[in-house]
């Protein structure tokens, strides 16, 4: 799904620069789940970021679904991002004021689904995560785990090829974040790859393959051991 | 992304910061309102002022005898006005006046002295007075001598302090007139002097009233030559002149025994202040103008900036850069168009409030509502334009890091 190899984002400033990744290699195949881990300005952000299409990197070469896109245009990424990334966000990144139902539904709108279709299925996606009888309520009126779970759904509504989650579960207390992790992991059974930057270790033993960022650097990748 | 969800979108961008919303639509309504109003304002003073002070005057050439010429040829006569009507392209018409000054009058117990109008043509172009009772003359009738006369209100009202002067006789100099009509304030400030008048047609004027020994029947006090439009007004003069002299042998090597008048001449000024005015007045639109397109620019400008965070969402789902300025514009078409309207609704509400208050002749042109619409219209989308490419523009990686 997913081939980074020497991946390095340099973000200049007036007087130095910041080496954010640096010379990374990276996969995620169909139906894995991989786990970024590092403590915080490691570049796990910026590692999701630039496999996600959502920002552009220095050097290195990055293969989507077997075609190169390291030269892709922004419209060009965004036409993959619509069609086949979903995102979840620590904070879930919910538009505000926007009736969840209607948040869930934006993917589709994106990608030219009819509006009809697109309220059944994205109503049909927060009932799966538990949020069927709140499908018009705003963000503002949800507590911190239905935000995530209704970011969930979003991320899940057009059914992508790639789950990236940026530290979903990290503002959530344990049990919530339990329930978050767990309703990620399933969404491995729809044979999505999934990218998930997390401190969380109790998610490593369900892990295909987990790396290990510091300053930058993947120091270390480990395999599931089968 | 269909038009119908840009549309949505662009309509909940709206809704969901009513109050943000609200004051945008408001500061542009303002703007809009306050040049739509000094437009009307404007329009509605310049044709009245107009009105009150030139009426056909402000296209008006006034044919006397010039009396400083010793070898008199003047006054001109009524065989002069087929001439110059025939000669003269764009005439609108011409008017004979035989003025017999302070006529002996006399109304049942009331004797006074009152100037005697005596006309041939279409007086009421010059005279332009509401009918308060009775008729007007006639064409035809201004062509005979009948014994028939309209008197106006001021007139009246001292030969008739009791009222119903109509179809009464009254006797100038010696010889009786009836009163087909009575008018009231002509609606031009140079023909007031006829409310206090007496008019009849000229061979009237002439053959009955007249003691005046100088002028022969057919020779008029004055010409008046009504033009179609003000600015063949000095073209049409030096013709006249022509015609005139031509006609009577005068070469122009010698004075014109005609003296051509503009009656506005005197009111020149009032048009210049007029001008003043209106140039103050462009001045304050200009300013609220400019000071409302600021504040609403700047509005929309915090607007795009406080939602850096939602575009950048919107691009991570999917949206590309044209969905969004697309979006955005078209939340400031909305704008525009709402505050272009609300600023017509302003204007029209202030117009007719002052109008009533003050009596402003506000005049809304249909032009102003379509300026007005597109004047809001295009700052929606001038002043949307640039927040809007900005806010696109922002990298989505930003919905990551928020």
């Amino acid at each position: 799904m997913i081939s980074a190899r020497g991946l390095t984002r340099i973000y200049p400033r007036e007087s130095d620069a910041i080496v954010a990744l640096d010379s990374a290699d990276f996969d995620a195949k169909s139906g894995e789940l991989v786990l970024v881990t590092g403590p915080s300005g490691s570049g796990k952000s910026t590692l999701l970021s630039i496999v996600g299409l959502l920002e552009t990197f220095t050097s290195g070469t990055l293969s989507f679904g077997g075609t190169d896109v390291s030269a892709a245009s922004e419209a060009e990424r965004a036409r993959l991002r619509r069609g086949r990334i979903g995102f979840l966000f620590q904070d879930a990144g919910l538009i505000e004021r926007k009736p969840i139902v209607d948040n869930t539904a934006l993917p589709l709108m994106y990608r030219g689904v009819p509006t009809r279709e697109r309220t059944i299925r994205a109503t049909s996606a927060l009932e799966a995560v538990g949020l069927g009888d709140r499908i018009h309520h705003t963000p503002g009126q949800l507590s911190g785990g239905e935000r995530q779970r209704a970011g969930l759904a979003r991320a899940l509504v057009a059914d992508p090829d790639l789950l990236i989650c940026d530290e979903p579960t990290a503002a959530l207390d344990a049990d919530t974040a339990s329930d978050i992790a767990r309703r990620i992991v399933a969404a491995r059974e729809r044979g999505a790859a999934i990218i998930l930057a997390t401190h969380d270790r109790d998610l490593h033993s369900l892990a295909d393959r987990i790396y290990e960022l510091k300053r930058g650097k993947i120091v270390d990748v480990r395999e599931k051991s089968s | 992304m269909t038009p119908r969800d840009t549309l949505s979108e662009a309509a909940w961008g709206l809704a969901s910061r009513p109050g943000r919303t609200l004051a945008t639509i408001v500061a542009l309504a303002i703007s809009v309102a306050t040049v739509a109003l000094v437009a009307g304002v404007l329009s509605g003073f310049e044709r009245r002022i107009e009105q009150m002070s030139f009426g056909a005057y402000g296209r008006a050439i006034i044919v006397r005898e010039n009396f400083f010429v010793e070898d008199r040829h003047g006054p001109p006569r009524l065989s002069d006005i087929e001439r110059l009507r025939d000669g003269l392209p764009r005439i609108e018409s011409v008017t004979a006046w035989r003025t017999v000054f302070a006529a002996d009058t006399i109304a049942g117990r009331e004797r006074l002295q009152i100037d005697v109008h005596g006309v041939q043509g279409d007086y009421r172009r010059e005279a332009n007075a509401p009918m308060l009772a009775g008729r007007p003359l006639t064409t035809d009738e201004t062509l005979s001598a009948q014994r028939i006369c309209v008197i106006g209100d001021g007139a009246a009202s001292r030969l008739f302090p009791e009222g119903g002067a109509l179809h009464e006789n009254v006797r100038i100099n010696g010889i009786s007139c009836r009163i087909i009509g009575v008018f009231g304030e002509p609606e031009n400030r140079i023909a007031e002097r006829y409310s206090s008048a007496i008019i009849t047609p000229f061979a009237t004027a002439a053959r009955y009233f007249s003691s005046d020994e100088f002028l022969a029947p057919d020779e008029a006090t004055q010409i008046t030559l009504i033009l179609t439009e003000a600015r063949f007004l000095d073209r049409a003069q030096g013709q006249a002149d022509r015609i005139l002299r031509r006609r009577y042998g005068v070469p122009l090597s010698q004075v014109s025994p005609f003296i051509y008048t503009d009656p506005t001449a005197s009111l020149r000024s009032l048009r210049q202040q007029r001008t003043l005015v209106a140039r103050l007045l462009i001045v304050v639109a200009g300013v609220a103008l400019i000071s409302g397109l600021i504040g609403y620019g700047a509005a929309v400008a915090a607007a795009a900036s406080e939602r850096r965070r939602e575009v950048a969402l919107r691009r991570t789902l999917g949206a590309t850069q044209t969905n969004i300025i697309v979006q955005f514009l078209t939340e400031n078409a909305i704008i525009g168009i709402f505050g272009g309207a609300l600023g017509s609704v302003i204007a029209i509400g202030v117009g007719a409030a002052a109008s009533s208050a003050w009596d402003w002749p506000v005049d809304f042109q249909p032009w102003v509502f379509s300026l007005s619409a597109a004047l809001g219209l295009m700052c929606g989308l001038v002043f949307g334009a640039i927040p809007a490419r900005r806010a696109a523009a922002s990298p989505p990686a930003g919905a990551a890091r928020a």
